[in-house]
């Protein structure tokens, strides 16, 4: 039986892999030291709580570059550091606020940085080329994280769709 | 839809129809995250946000239920349930243990045959999940995707073409999806190959969770095995490399029972009637030792020594023998001493035949 590689005590029942930066770590643990790390929750069914998981992603990570540390995302009020605190963040928009950050954190976790699943039917191209064109100009404000005009846009988009749902 | 049913009983509609490979796989699981365009996720939601995340959860039931083909949905306040129907719940996996506790913003949509489970704001404003028996992850996720769809209909997700749909935790972007199989592995066990092979999974990217219970074995032997990543990959990739590594399990599964049965079959029929004996017998039974029971005479049927026995009646016991389910059944609450004797009474009856 293999022994948990925490407190070397205990039998491991938990296998933890994690690939950062191309460079694979595994560790096997018992339940508590799994849980006292924030794994148990993870790989529950229903995946709560994995707050710690990211956490240890963004230890050690020193905020660099000339970039300055964002402070708050402005529509939910949500602090980068409740972010590195807790793992979660408190809305879409941290997304964008946050986004050179957690696009390394994203390749910590994933090891991709893209989507390539499923799409949901309100961004799927309509045929109504103004409402596409609003759109893929949604997409350009948030990458230059231009909120202001995104807010803009996510209004005009919205009355569009509005319009053309009543006719 | 009765909630009362659905609590009543020990089985689950999914558990009821036999899938593929039951004799190692208990069950297929996919769990969609999903989120509403413009309202900030649960962790940082206020009062108002609750009624515009409840009016969308009213339009995804009306949706469901409309839909044909796609069974009956009800809508349940957390805070409407007694405790011992929220521990059910959660025993029977249509829950979380978080969300039990979630009075303030929690809800279940609740399809009556449990296939279906949707948490509304838990850790994000929707979770899908969708339970079969055996293994048929990518018919699982078939119908998982049929539920989003017809959700996609009546509320706006939130996305990004970048990173899809978005979630309060960034371990869950992406897709949003996470698929698991529960595998019952006692030969592994018995033959010393269960670390071995479990870890080799582990190694391919995937996550083993043991179900553990006191001492140095996985309790009852069973094993959940899930993808770890959400992003980057299509849904059907994602499915079908966890199908992949289950297969292989199963198959390995398989080989250490035919080891078994032509190696050392009196040692096997001993053990595995002995459980048996005792569970049809015991007048004291704690949950912990049902369970390793479970797994000996579980593995006797799926070996052909034991007969008569459906192993979808043997897995009733895994929700019976729970305490939440033991107590709610009494109508009470019972000291674990009183339970365990509930517990011995209530397993005789489903054994006898
Ligand atoms: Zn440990
Ligand atoms: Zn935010």
């Amino acid at each position: 039986m293999m022994l948990c590689n925490r407190c070397g005590k205990n039998p491991a029942s938990v296998h933890v892999q994690t690939i950062i930066n191309g460079v694979k770590t595994e560790y096997d643990l018992c339940d508590a030291c799994a849980h006292e790390e924030g794994y148990i929750s993870m790989f529950h069914p229903f995946t709560s709580g994995a707050g710690n998981f990211v956490s240890a992603f963004l230890e050690g990570m020193p905020w660099t570059g000339t970039v300055s540390k964002p402070e708050q995302c402005p529509v939910c009020g949500w602090s980068y550091d409740e972010f590195a605190r807790t793992g979660f963040v408190g809305c879409q928009s941290c997304y964008e606020k946050f986004g050179k950050r957690m696009e390394g954190v994203l390749r910590r976790i994933h090891g991709a940085t893209r989507h390539v699943g499923k799409t949901p039917g309100w961004r799927k191209p309509t045929g109504d080329t103004k409402l596409d064109a609003l759109k893929a100009e949604l997409e350009e404000a948030i990458r230059k994280e231009e909120y202001e005009r995104a807010a803009v846009l996510r209004d005009q988009i919205k009355e569009l769709e509005k319009k053309s749902l009543s006719h | 839809m009765d909630l009362d049913t659905v609590l009543n009983r020990p089985w689950s509609g999914w558990s009821k129809d036999d899938g593929p490979d039951t004799d190692v796989v208990l069950s297929s699981r996919i769990r969609l995250a999903r989120n509403l365009e413009g309202v900030p996720f649960p962790v940082a939601m206020k009062g108002e946000h609750l009624t515009a995340v409840m009016a969308a959860a009213e339009r995804v039931v009306e949706s469901l239920n409309s839909g044909a083909g796609l069974g009956r949905y009800s809508l349940i306040a957390i805070k409407d349930l007694r405790q011992l129907d929220r521990a059910v719940l959660v025993e029977k996996h249509l829950m979380s243990p978080q969300h039990a506790s979630n009075e303030k913003y929690g809800a279940l949509i609740l399809r009556e045959d449990e296939c279906v489970s949707i948490m509304v704001n838990e850790e994000d404003h929707f979770r899908i999940q969708t339970l079969s028996s055996g293994l048929q992850l990518p018919e699982t996720l078939r119908l998982a995707n049929v539920v989003d769809d017809a959700m996609d209909r009546v509320v706006r997700y939130a996305f990004s073409p970048q990173i899809g749909y978005l979630t309060c935790c960034p371990t869950n972007v992406g897709t949003g999806l996470r698929g698991s199989v529960m595998v019952h592995v006692p030969a592994l066990a018995l033959t010393g190959q269960a670390g071995s092979v479990l870890s080799a999974v582990g190694k391919l990217g995937l996550v083993v969770r043991g179900l553990y219970g006191e001492g140095s074995e996985a309790a009852g032997n069973v094993f959940q095995i899930s993808n770890q990543v959400s992003l980057g990959q299509t849904e059907g990739d994602i499915v079908a490399n966890l199908s992949g590594i289950a297969r292989r399990i199963i198959d390995q599964e398989r080989d250490a029972r035919a080891r078994l049965i032509n190696g050392i079959r009196m040692q096997l029929e001993d053990r595995v009637f002995r459980a048996f004996g005792v569970m049809k017998n015991a007048r004291i039974m704690s949950s912990a030792e049902a369970l390793r029971l479970w797994s000996d005479i579980r593995l006797g049927i799926c070996a052909g020594l034991i007969m008569g026995i459906p192993l979808a009646k043997l897995d009733e016991l895994l929700v019976m023998s729970r305490p939440g389910y033991i107590q709610r059944t009494a109508g009470r609450e019972m000291e674990p001493s009183e339970r365990d004797i509930t517990r011995a009474n209530m397993i005789r009856k489903l054994l006898e035949v």
